[in-house]
């Protein structure tokens, strides 16, 4: 065994059973064992913070992770990363490729990890400042009117298309600010309407998401990890729904594709343009 | 306060320019019959047509080709490739590891990544030496700046054995006078007498050529997607056929562990019921 050919960790350690190298015994979590003491001791959502942030979770930290996974669990049949699962599933796809294919929709900067990360980005640029959130998304603007011009309107944390805040954003937004009683989820709480003003659009819950990653001092890296995984509940029940109903029960749109510069129809044109030159000839 | 036009505009309706199925009769791809005016082309050229709109000469598809060929090494120890013996070692299924190598290869130290930033780097040098900077004067600038310049350097080896095959593909059919091409052959030579001694890889070369052949930075994120592809399958057909779990198991102790001490669960923590932070 080469040195070089070794995993470093500062995660994970395991104690191997007695002469067989391969099989562990003991398994070590941040140096707690996992098997003798966290599963008996901890819950789930204590052991994923763990896992994240290498320290047990306060009462308050277990509890706000703990309603972001709820919060989350299922964005429902109509969120892109629920359709993309849904998509494998009715065509009975692979179990894996149907999570797969929600990770990979769910990582867009549309409703999925990326916008949630660039939202953490603007929520601590604003650092709770009604003045400061409107300079950094005035800088927001102008930085993607020059990159992303066909996204004029997206702006991380708020629902683009959206008439107003809805119902489950400010539900969520009230709970998690009942269990975290300071921090960014705290001042939003406040500022809501006031901060939609700014922005021009409502509130999402990408935005709610992300104030309570940023109040759990998650890096953007890790939350964006974390909003990836538990997000895939929903996908994965989805799927095996789609499965049970069949394609027949899905909707494929066959009369909503308009195929602009369809061969056919040129030639038909012309056709039709060579009959009307005959005819006034 | 609302775009919410957009959506009752877009709902139950997709306006296509790229094509699609006319069930039981055709398909239209991005403007031409697929069965009857696109149906002799060999598939790169047609996945060149569907990312770019355009026909390639038969010399710039073979050099592409090579492009795609010269890049298919069958080594599971390189990481995107493991991902496909993994797969196979682990019972998975071809498509669910190739699939998930092929995601993976859109790194940061290798693969899509760097291939995409060398085109931007090779876009940027012309734009600065068709407006009168020296090359030298602006690849200086982006080293000032900290920035990479990619396309140069690379992991594990300084050299690049893939580059002289490649030259001799491309000088065959004569595309290796081109204007971008030359820009990073140049890059290559003052880079190398640099401090840091940066060597050309690969992805300068395809950089250069990309541009040469007017590919966008987007198309050419494109074109790649499937750069070391051919050299999967071989990879997960050994893998399966090796008894499970066989592809270099890992010993309990090759977990070099940095982290806390033993430690207790039930032990006291510090706790911040006032804050979530």
């Amino acid at each position: 065994m080469s040195a070089a050919d070794c995993i470093h960790s500062n995660i994970w350690f395991e104690e191997a059973v007695g002469d067989e190298p391969f099989t562990a015994d003991v398994c070590y979590c941040y140096g707690y064992d996992v098997y003798g003491e966290i599963l008996t001791h901890a819950g789930w959502i204590e052991y994923l913070y763990l896992l994240f942030k290498g320290e047990r979770p306060t009462a308050t930290q277990a509890r706000l992770l703990e309603k972001i996974a709820l919060a989350i669990a299922n964005p429902g049949p109509r969120d892109h990363s629920i359709r993309a699962a849904m998509n494998g599933g009715v065509g009975g796809s692979d179990h894996a490729a149907c999570l797969i294919a929600a990770l990979a929709v769910g990582a867009g900067d549309y409703g999925g990890a990326g916008e949630l990360s660039k939202s953490m980005a603007l929520w601590l640029t604003a650092n709770k400042d009604i003045h400061c959130l409107q300079q950094a998304i005035h800088k927001h603007r102008d930085i993607t009117a020059r990159t992303n011009p066909a996204d004029p309107d997206l702006l991380p944390g708020f629902a683009t298309y959206a008439e107003a805040c809805n119902l489950p954003v400010r539900q969520t937004l009230d709970c998690m600010s009942q269990v975290h009683d300071a921090g960014i989820l705290n001042w939003l709480a406040r500022n809501r309407t006031e901060v939609e003003s700014i922005a021009g659009i409502p509130l999402a819950m990408t935005g709610v998401i992300a104030a309570a990653m940023t109040d759990l001092e998650f890096s953007t890296s890790q939350a964006e990890m974390l909003y990836l995984i538990l997000r895939l509940p929903g996908a994965a029940v989805h799927a095996l729904e789609q499965t049970q109903f069949g394609w027949k029960h899905y909707p494929f749109f066959k009369a909503g594709l308009h195929i602009e510069d369809d061969p056919a129809k040129r030639h038909e044109n012309r056709e039709g343009n060579d009959v009307k030159q005959q005819s006034t000839v | 306060m609302s775009n919410s036009n957009q959506l009752y505009d877009a709902a139950d309706k997709w306006i296509t320019s790229m094509g699609g199925w006319i069930p039981g009769e055709r398909v239209v791809y991005r403007g031409k019959d697929l069965h009857t005016e696109l149906h002799e082309l060999d598939w790169l050229a047609l996945f060149v047509y569907g990312i770019t709109g355009r026909y390639f000469t038969e010399n710039q598809l073979t050099v592409l080709n090579a492009v795609w060929t010269c890049t298919s090494f069958p080594d599971p120890r390189i990481w995107n490739n493991g991902v496909v013996a993994l797969a196979g070692t682990a019972r998975s299924s071809a498509s669910l590891g190739i699939s998930a190598a092929l995601a993976i290869s859109d790194a940061g130290i290798y693969g899509n990544g760097p291939c995409v930033q060398a085109l931007e780097f090779v876009l940027r040098a012309a734009a600065a030496t068709d407006s009168g900077v020296k090359l030298e004067v602006f690849i200086q600038q982006e080293l000032d700046q900290g920035k990479t310049i990619y396309g140069f350097g690379r992991p594990l080896t300084g050299v690049d054995e893939r580059i002289p095959h490649l030259m001799s593909v491309i000088k065959t059919n004569g595309l290796h006078e081109g204007k971008f091409l030359s820009l990073i052959l140049k890059t290559a030579k003052y880079l190398h007498q640099d401090r840091r001694k940066l060597q050309l890889n690969v992805a300068g070369i395809f950089a250069g050529l990309a541009a040469d052949m007017g590919f966008t930075a987007e198309e050419y994120n494109l074109f790649i997607v499937p750069l070391f592809l051919a050299g999967m399958p071989p990879i997960f057909l050994e893998a399966s056929s090796k008894p499970a779990g066989t592809f270099f198991p890992l010993r309990c102790e090759q977990i070099v562990y940095h982290g806390k001490q033993r430690r207790r669960w039930t032990e006291p923590t510090k706790r911040h019921t006032a804050s979530a932070g």
